[in-house]
């Protein structure tokens, strides 16, 4: 017991030993992401300039060409409002209905570990698996249709709407926030079981009304893991394959569907132009959550 | 009314949750399920029997998934952590530089950075192999890890490890039986992640693998095309079931005292 409160110093150790474990610690993570991330990241945008052509004797010089194609494309241009609507609106929804359901279940009473152990049961769930259940469920012959046919609110298959591999992405989007909301909501209940709760109990005792509390104390508590939840949903939607692969429709795809259609084209001429849209892709994503930090930061200060 | 609305949004939400699940349940059991009916004509086992042939593709997909989740899992664990460890608890030159890219693999979509890979991985001949999909799998992974532990870390006492020190134990010792009980939470979640996202990768697979390595996601995909829904949905539950395995021991750490999602709080 008398150890705790002896000064002990491992910590002065020579400041070369110390800088040569930090490199151990972190250099397997270097390698791994500098080489394999980064290489192949680096290696994409430089096949997008027309470099390393995987066609032989093609002695094509640094281009933009790839860039062009894919701007001129109707496909391209409105792949990527469908996919900027689909991914705002699963992260929008997922934050606010996740929100709304996290303080719900952090104030119930009873049945509190049931709820969370259901919420929880989401999460691991692959999202192609996800795509399948929502495709058996909500399609024209799925099991809501069946149920709202029985009903006698619907006639037939062709009475039941069109919501999944429709125009308006309403099925991937069903796919997306039945994964999303227990994610946030996890996520959001994880930060409300800390400290916050000692404060909110303070702010109560001193006579803070639940609105009050909510507003200066539980909301900018949870704040920053709302902000990560939001950038994490909001790239993952964006980027995501399986999901929009299963449950889109043909035209138009979302980018990341029309990039492998690029990709995979018997016509290598194509390659370039995948590369380039996943560049833009990648580039679009960035850009958005850049904003999306510088504002909400003055956001996050003003509280 | 708050308290009374809460009640039917609960209930609405976990029918949202649970409904597709009944759905591929009952389409896995059915022999027929005609449109206008409510359940299945009738039900059998046809699909579990076909599922469980052990040269076919589902069984074959599951030792391959598993054998590459629980590679991608342990490694992608133990070099995160290691990064996650050094993020919290030391300052060390280009750490913003480190941590930008450690985080950049979660914006930049796997399609992406597959495709700029697949080149090097041809020339290198790691193509259609399992190697060539397990290094892959830890691009996605890693970041997950590194976020996680960074959370777990920064509220790690060193004191104990040092008092451990002191009283004689070996640097092994201390990482044994003092350092790793104290995080175990974080590992498990990051364990729980790195198994997940890799089993469920399958753009990465597909690419990578060369259509060679079929991992179950791919079986699945070739099942959906088939449009054979009762081994579809036979598929989808033994798809489920791992990950479901190792939610039930990780669970108490995603929402609990000490929750290791709020590493996942902090890009």
């Amino acid at each position: 017991m008398g150890v705790t409160s002896q000064k002990v110093t491992p910590m002065t150790h020579p400041k070369k030993v110390r800088r040569r474990r930090v490199l151990w610690l972190i250099l397997p993570t270097l390698l791994v992401l500098g080489i394999l991330f980064l290489g192949g990241f680096i290696f994409g945008i430089l096949q997008s300039l027309g470099l390393f052509s995987v066609i032989a004797n093609d002695n094509s010089a640094l281009s933009l060409d790839a860039y062009r194609a894919a701007f001129v494309s109707d496909k391209v241009r409105s792949g990527l409002v469908l996919t900027f609507r689909i991914a705002f609106l699963a992260t929008s929804l997922s934050t606010v209905i996740a929100l709304v359901l996290a303080i719900s279940i952090s104030r119930a009473k009873r049945f509190q570990k049931l709820t969370i152990a259901l919420t929880q049961f989401n999460i691991p769930i692959p999202h192609v698996v996800a795509a399948t259940a929502i495709l058996l469920t909500f399609s024209q012959s799925g099991v809501i249709s069946r149920l709202s046919n029985e009903i006698g609110l619907t006639d037939g298959t062709s009475d039941f709407p069109i919501i999944t591999n429709d125009p308006a992405g309403f099925g991937v989007l069903l796919s997306f926030l039945w994964k999303e909301i227990p994610f946030m909501c996890i996520l959001i209940l994880g930060a409300l079981r800390g400290p916050v709760t000692a404060l909110d109990e303070v702010a109560r005792t001193l006579g803070a009304s639940y609105f009050y509390r909510l507003r200066k104390v539980i909301i900018p508590y949870i704040f920053p893991s709302i902000l990560s939840g939001t950038i994490i949903v909001f790239a993952f939607t964006f980027g995501s394959f399986e999901v929009p692969y299963i449950l889109g429709q043909p035209y138009p795809p979302m980018l990341s569907v029309a990039t492998y259609e690029f990709y995979t084209n018997r016509d290598l001429i194509n390659r370039p132009v995948a590369m380039a849209l996943a560049t833009l892709t990648s580039l679009s994503i960035a850009i958005l959550v850049l904003i999306y930090m510088r504002l909400t930061r003055r956001e996050g200060r003003v509280k | 009314m708050r308290i009374n609305l809460r009640i039917p949004i609960l209930i609405l939400f976990f029918l949202y949750l649970f409904v597709p699940f009944v759905s591929i349940a009952l389409w896995s059991f059915a022999t027929g399920w005609r449109f206008p009916d409510l359940l299945p004509s009738g039900y059998s086992l046809r699909a579990y029997e076909i599922a469980a042939d052990p040269s076919g593709d589902i069984v074959q997909g599951v030792i391959t998934s598993t054998v590459i989740a629980l590679i991608v899992g342990v490694v992608a664990t133990l070099i995160g952590s290691s990064a996650g460890r050094a993020i919290a608890m030391h300052s060390f030159r280009l750490k913003r530089a480190f941590q930008f890219l450690v985080l950049a693999p979660l914006i930049v979509p796997s399609l992406a950075v597959t495709m700029g890979i697949q080149i090097l991985f041809i020339r290198y001949g790691l193509v259609d192999t399992i190697l060539g999909v397990c290094l892959a799998h830890l691009i996605p992974t890693v970041p997950y890890v590194v976020m996680i532990m960074t959370g777990t870390f920064a509220n790690f006492d060193r004191s104990y490890e040092e008092q451990g020190q002191v009283l004689g134990a070996s640097r092994f010792t201390v990482l044994r039986k003092v350092t790793i009980p104290m995080v175990i939470p974080g590992l498990s979640v990051s364990f729980l992640f790195a198994f997940v996202i890799s089993w469920s990768e399958y753009i990465l697979t597909l690419l990578v693998g060369g259509g060679s390595i079929k991992t179950l996601p791919l079986v699945l995909f070739a099942f959906l095309r088939g449009s054979d829904l009762p081994l579809t949905g036979a598929a989808s539950i033994v798809f489920m079931i791992p990950p479901l395995i190792l939610l039930r021991f990780t669970s108490k750490y995603l929402v609990g005292r000490s929750s290791s999602m709020t590493g996942l709080g902090s890009v």
